[in-house]
C-alpha cells in the first residue's frame, strides 16, 4: 500500500529575501501576498493566523489558546513598537509531522524583521549598565521584567512570552544581531557566530497533529 | 463611564490601542471620576495593551487610586490576569525587579 506523507504547508520555502541561521538558509517570500506584513494590521495578522495555522490548534483550548495567540501577537506587536523595520514582519510557518520518529509533531511559526536588533535597542541602556553592550547580556535584559523603552513601570512583554513558552512545552529560537537565545526547557542565551541583520523568531510548539486539506496530501 | 472596546478599536488591541485609552481617560481619572472598560467582543487584547494602559495612567497617578476608579468588565480569565500582571508591574520598582532578576540572568547566561 502506499504510504500517504503529509507535505505539510512551507511557507518558509519559497524566497526572495534570505537568512542564514544556524548554517541553514531560511528563506522567506518577501513579497508573498499571504505573508508580508508592512504595517502594523492587526486584524490581518490574526486574520492570518487563523485561516493558515489556527486549524492546528483546535486542540489547543480556551485559555491557552488565547495565551498562545497572545504570546505570538506580542512578537509581532514587538516589530512595529520598537524594530522600525523599513519592511515590516514576515510571518512564516512549517510544520513536522515527524511520522517515522518518536518525536511529537511540530508546529513551527516564525516571525522576522530586518529592523534595529534588540541588542542595539537595549545597549541604548549601556550608559546605566555597561554590560549591556554585549549582545548575550543584553538579549537576556530584554527578558527581564519591567523593561520597556517607553518606561520603566510597563515592560514585561517579552517576559511574559518567556512564561508562556516554559510553561507550555513550546520553545523558541531567538535570534538578533549577534545575541541568540533558546527559551524553553533548557533556556539559555549566548553571544552567536553570525550576526543576523534584524530579529528572527523561530516558535516551535509540540503536540499538534497536522490536519492536511485534500491538496495538501501527495 | 464605560468604554466599549470592541466600538473604540475593534476586535484586536495592543499597544498603541492601550496608549490611546489612556490619553482618553486620564483626565477623567485625575478628576476622580470612574470609569470601566468593557472587553465584551474583544478577539485579542495583547499583554502590551494592558502595560501601555495601566502603565501609562500609573506615572500620572497613585496606583491604588487608579485600580479603585478604573476597572474591567466582560474580560475572559486571561485578561482578567493580565491586568491584575500588569497592575502588580506598576507598582514594582524597578529595584524590586533588579532583585528578582538577578537569580534568573544567571540561569539564561549560565
Amino acid at each position: 500500500m502506499r504510504r500517504r506523507r503529509y507535505r505539510g504547508s512551507s511557507r518558509l520555502s519559497r524566497a526572495c529575501g534570505v537568512l542564514v541561521i544556524r548554517g541553514k538558509w531560511l528563506r522567506f517570500q518577501a513579497c508573498d501576498a499571504d505573508t508580508p506584513f508592512p504595517t502594523r494590521d492587526l486584524e490581518r495578522f490574526f486574520k492570518y493566523l487563523s485561516a493558515e495555522w489556527a486549524r492546528l490548534l483546535i486542540e489547543v483550548k480556551g485559555d491557552e489558546r488565547e495565551a498562545l495567540l497572545d504570546a505570538v501577537g506580542e512578537i509581532f506587536e514587538n516589530v512595529f513598537s520598537h524594530a522600525n523595520s523599513p519592511v515590516g514582519a514576515v510571518v512564516a510557518g512549517q510544520h513536522f509531522s515527524h511520522p517515522h520518529s518518536q518525536r511529537p509533531p511540530e508546529l513551527h511559526l516564525a516571525i522576522v524583521d530586518i529592523g534595529d536588533t534588540i541588542p542595539l535597542r537595549v545597549a541604548e541602556r549601556a550608559e546605566i549598565d555597561p554590560d549591556l553592550v554585549d549582545p548575550a547580556k543584553a538579549l537576556a535584559f530584554a527578558f527581564r521584567p519591567q523593561v520597556s523603552s517607553e518606561g520603566s513601570r510597563r515592560g514585561s512583554g517579552m517576559a511574559i512570552f518567556r512564561r508562556f513558552i516554559e510553561k507550555n512545552d513550546a520553545e523558541v529560537e531567538l535570534y538578533s544581531g549577534l545575541g541568540w537565545a533558546r527559551i524553553g526547557k533548557n533556556s539559555r542565551i549566548v553571544k552567536g557566530s553570525a550576526k543576523v541583520p534584524g530579529t528572527a523568531y523561530d516558535i516551535i510548539i509540540r503536540g499538534i497533529d497536522w490536519v492536511p486539506r485534500p491538496e495538501e496530501l501527495w | 463611564m464605560t468604554i466599549r472596546l470592541v466600538e473604540r478599536f475593534g476586535q484586536y488591541i495592543g499597544r498603541e490601542e492601550g496608549l490611546a485609552l489612556a490619553n482618553d481617560i486620564a483626565s477623567k481619572l485625575r478628576a476622580k471620576q470612574c470609569c470601566t472598560v468593557d472587553f465584551d467582543g474583544v478577539e485579542v487584547s495583547l499583554p502590551s495593551f494592558f502595560n501601555a494602559l495601566l502603565g501609562r495612567l500609573a506615572e500620572g497617578m497613585d496606583v491604588d487610586a487608579l485600580e479603585s476608579r478604573l476597572s474591567p468588565i466582560h474580560e475572559t480569565e486571561l485578561q482578567h490576569r493580565s491586568w491584575v500582571s500588569s497592575l502588580r508591574s506598576a507598582r514594582t520598582t524597578d529595584a524590586d525587579a533588579d532583585r528578582m532578576w538577578t537569580a534568573e540572568r544567571q540561569a539564561l547566561l549560565g
